[in-house]
């Protein structure tokens, strides 16, 4: 018999309970409230969206009639099949590259005795202040076809006819998309990893099984939420990506959705035919859909993944020995291909005239030319917006994003399933669709009165909603591995449900809700598409000035404008992860 | 065409005296004193353009110029925007909620301009009576938008890597053995769609489909970098020079060059949206940027001017086109409004060739 179950038979108890129940429900209102409200604004631009793709000319707004012929010119359109195929093969790649690389660099750093854990965490996530075209270009540099360096060396070496790598295929794509979203794989999952109770693990080991079976029997299937969370919303990021299909696939005919997307919205001819965007949106829905039942099937039997209880949760680190270098030298290499050459393309660029490979002749041209010509009142303007945005979106995000977990994983609400479907299709709906649904939302139901529209608040509005499919997904995962018998100690001593989350879960989800909010900052540093989109005199953000500037064939300039920036972000993400650090290890030590 | 020619017939016998007289006739000009008066009043004018006249930097010595020949102290605040057509899908769309718009001034294309000029969603303005060296042929028919920019399709090439004699004089030049699979055009196959309105579809068909052979990849406009690299030799069509700072007069590679049986425009105009915040200093700017002074100004920025203002990078092209017998499409926004949905399909059908 349960300790609650003790208790909710005695008398007075009983009556303690009621009153208590009162107080609770009051409390669980609260938190369905909380939870609400983002996920409501979810549906209503959801509609907005599915009514755009039903116009005939969704240019022409409430004076367009209603048609289906998007859908027809999309799905009747066979070379969007070759794009899917591109789209997935793409995606799966991506997702491979950035969940191994990802969540072994996680492991390191939050399961072994890896030394200079800090200086890991730094490079984990320096390299997402980084514009990811740079990446991309990068990477055409050093293994093109025709302008590659590894390349020309290797044709040189060996004297060969054609170039032995190309970088330009599918597989290649998604090998570079993979290698910048592991430090997302990384965010996600090394707080599950942290929180990991290793009792299970030592078992097996003390029963003679082996390290290996023991993490792939043991360890991996306790981590599947977690990992299967992590490797949806990574995929669904894929699906979507913009920058390295437009540098490297489109250079090479290869389309993905979001290059075909991008055609569309951004012809050079015309008006953008948000329309076949709309029906694409709904495409992506489905597919969403279809992953977050997967996710469900696994999260149904939650209980199997509870692993922090409150009697024996005692998280140990795994020696590494004298492999502890070696370790070192993987997360080097991963440094250096993923984040250290990216950067080194962003200095190299700022002191070019124009873009050009690395060579001996190019260094004639070098200049701080484009230094001298960065606007500074407008990347002033553009740096109060972002920051003002990577302030208030993390915070809000994390916020609905913990409601919606609560009621999710902890409630025994019928509509949780539902709540938690919600919350991750703002992730499967192209950002630039979002963003017309929340423009078309701002400009003809929201009163004129209200501020919103053309100021910092729609911006954040969109990034937040976006948002919050990332927060629930890593919440949940948290949630689900802290055993309710901790909640119902405190529910016994007579703590109500917000208090129960303030002072017993909160803790426990420290490690995460920092993740998650550094992760969100940086995420609203980088967006851009919305951003650019929703630009006005109000609310213009820094990327959305580096992208006009890349956009024009002013790479210099963009590349010394996210220097400035990145140099001007940097000291506080070292001084954070350095104090997040010590406070972890000294929690650890107590 | 003979409308052009007319044109720059007329321009070159008066262009001249109406931009010798222009101070003198804006002076006696009771319009437009109304009109300095009224963007006085309104102050700030708010701009949301890429990287058109010279962006940010360009703003200010704008600014400056136009305070300095009317008199006033008005500011212009500049934002980087996104890009032409969505900018116009958006004046729509703020015009039907019945929403200032984003930007007081709206820089389009003439492919942009007619769904904005179709919905009367620009303000139809008598700008001659303002500015009198605004002609008839630099303004639309409606007076919803005027001419401040000529831009000229062609091609982009790396000077570096193409020799002298090997850039090409016309479309048929572009197809070399050596060069398949390293040229370049757009996803959008631009200016293909104007060159079949010009040409037909039977001539343009094949010369779309012969691109699509031979090109190596899909570039954006304004992806001029991945030329320079080296990565392509050449852009075909490219979406127009915009910006010279990658040509050899700045140290550059790349240079362009207009092509003797596609000579074609693109031609950039203003139009003040009718829920323009400031639509008075909207005018005036635009009116000003159209003089000679004004012109002479957004040139300076890298930004070529109109090709019916004397002295003009764009006049001097197409005075060199004409000379040499070359003869020039330059397909105006009324002319494309009649066209909307059959140049939509021309475009839809040129985008599946070039994916191939």
């Amino acid at each position: 018999m349960r300790w609650g179950e003790a208790i909710s038979v005695s008398g007075p108890s009983r009556l303690a309970g009621r009153l208590g129940a009162v107080k609770n429900g009051w409390n669980r209102r609260v938190l369905f409230v909380l939870a609400s409200v983002p996920l409501a604004a979810v549906l209503v631009l959801l509609a907005v969206t599915l009514w755009v793709s039903l116009l005939d000319d969704p240019n022409a707004g409430l004076k367009s009639g209603l048609s289906l012929r998007h859908f027809v010119a999309l799905y009747g359109d066979p070379f969007v099949a070759s794009a899917l195929l591109n789209t997935l093969g793409f995606a799966a790649t991506a997702v491979s590259v950035a969940m191994v690389l990802g969540v072994a660099a996680a492991w390191l750093v939050e399961s072994t005795d890896l030394p200079l854990k800090r200086l890991a965490y730094l490079l984990m996530t320096i390299g997402l202040l980084v514009p990811t075209f740079f990446q991309a270009m990068g990477w055409v540099f050093f293994l093109h076809p025709r302008i590659g360096m590894l390349n020309r060396w290797l044709m040189a070496l060996f004297g060969l006819d054609s170039a032995p790598i190309n970088i330009a295929n599918v597989v290649g794509m998604g090998w570079v998309e993979g290698l910048g979203l592991a430090s997302l794989a990384f965010i996600m999952t090394s707080p599950i990893l942290r929180m990991l109770n290793p009792a299970l693990e030592e078992a097996a080991l003390v029963h003679g099984l082996g390290r290996w079976w023991t993490l792939g029997h043991v360890v991996a299937p306790l981590l599947q939420p977690a990992l299967l969370a992590a490797a949806i919303y990574i995929g669904v990021i894929a699906l979507a990506t913009f920058d390295v299909p437009a540098v490297i696939g489109l250079g090479n005919k290869i389309f993905t959705f979001s290059t075909l997307i991008y055609v569309r919205v951004t012809p050079e001819t015309g008006l953008p035919d948000y329309g076949v965007v709309g029906a694409l949106s709904a495409a992506l829905v489905v597919v969403s859909l279809f992953l977050s039942c997967w996710y469900f099937r696994v999260i149904r039997l939650a209980h199997r993944y509870q692993v922090v209880e409150g009697r024996n949760y005692r998280p140990m680190r795994t020696s590494l020995g004298g492999k502890r270098w070696l370790a070192w030298v993987g997360l080097g290499g991963y440094f250096i291909l993923a984040q250290g050459m990216p950067l080194l393309m962003v200095i190299w660029a700022a002191l070019l005239p124009y873009f050009q490979p690395l060579s001996i002749a190019a260094l004639s041209h070098v200049t701080l030319k484009n230094f001298a010509s960065v606007d500074w009142s407008l990347l002033l303007r553009g740096a109060i917006n972002t920051l003002t945005l990577m302030v208030t979106v993390p915070t809000f995000a994390v916020l609905f994003g913990l409601a919606i977990s609560w009621v999710v994983v902890r409630s025994r609400a019928r509509v949780r399933f539902a709540f938690d479907l919600v919350a991750f299709l703002p992730h499967a709906i192209p950002n630039l669709v979002f963003a017309l649904a929340l423009v078309v939302f701002a400009l003809f139901v929201v009163p004129r009165g209200v501020p919103f529209y053309g100021t910092v608040g729609i911006i954040a509005a969109a990034y937040v909603l976006v948002r919050i499919s990332l927060t629930t997904r890593v919440f949940n995962g948290a949630l689900l591995q802290i055993h309710r018998e901790l909640e119902d100690v405190a529910y016994i001593c007579g703590m109500r449900t917000l208090q129960t989350l303030w002072k017993v879960i909160l803790p426990l989800l420290v490690p995460a809700i920092l993740n998650l909010w550094v992760w969100c900052a940086l995420l609203s540093y980088r967006e851009l598409t919305m951003a650019a989109f929703m630009v006005s005199q109000h609310n213009l953000t820094v990327p959305v000035i580096i992208w006009g500037f890349w956009n024009t064939g002013h790479s210099g300039q963009a590349a010394a404008a996210s220097l400035i920036f990145m140099a001007a972000l940097a000291p506080f993400i070292a001084l954070y992860w350095g104090l997040r650090s010590r406070a972890n290890l000294e929690s650890l030590d107590a | 065409m003979a409308r052009f020619k007319a044109s720059l017939r007329a321009l070159a016998l008066a262009g001249p005296a109406f931009l010798a007289a222009a101070p003198a006739a804006d002076a006696a000009n009771a319009d437009l004193d109304r009109l300095v008066q009224k963007a006085g009043a309104e102050g700030t004018l708010n701009v949301l353009w890429g990287e058109e006249f010279g962006a940010s930097e360009g703003a200010r010595p704008i600014q400056d110029a136009v305070n300095k020949r009317y008199g006033l102290h008005i500011t212009i605040n500049y934002a980087p925007g996104a890009s032409m057509p969505q900018v116009g899908s958006r004046i729509l769309l703020e015009e039907q909620a019945g929403r200032k718009a984003s930007t007081d001034l709206y820089v389009g294309a003439e492919t942009n301009l007619p769904p904005l000029m179709l919905a009367h969603a620009v303000l139809t303005i008598s700008w001659s009576k303002y500015f009198p060296y605004i002609t008839a042929e630099m303004e639309t028919a409606d007076g919803s938008a005027i001419l401040v920019t000529t831009l000229y399709n062609g091609l982009y090439y790396n000077a570096q890597i193409v020799r002298p004699s090997e850039v090409p004089k016309k479309i048929a030049d572009i197809f070399r053995p050596e060069w398949k699979g390293k040229i370049a055009t757009t996803p959008y196959a631009v200016a293909f769609d104007r060159l079949a309105l010009w040409k037909g579809m039977d001539v343009v068909r094949p010369i779309v489909q012969k691109t699509a052979e031979w090109s190596g990849g899909l570039l954006r406009c304004g992806d001029y970098d991945r030329l320079a690299t080296g990565e392509f030799i050449l852009l075909f069509f490219d979406c127009g020079r915009t910006d010279d700072h990658l040509l050899p007069i700045h140290g550059g590679p790349l240079d362009q060059v207009t092509l003797d049986d596609a000579a074609m425009t693109t031609l950039w105009y203003f139009a003040v949206p009718k829920n323009s915040e400031h639509p008075a200093l909207a005018t005036l700017v635009a009116g000003y940027i159209l003089s000679a002074e004004g012109q002479k100004l957004i040139e300076s920025t890298g930004t070529p001017g109109s090709q019916y203002v004397a002295g003009t990078s764009s006049y001097k092209h197409a005075a060199d086109l004409k000379a040499r017998g070359i003869e020039l499409d330059d397909t105006k926004p009324d002319d494309l409004v009649p066209h909307q949905k059959e140049l939509q399909a021309i475009r839809e059908e040129f985008q599946r060739l070039v994916r191939k």
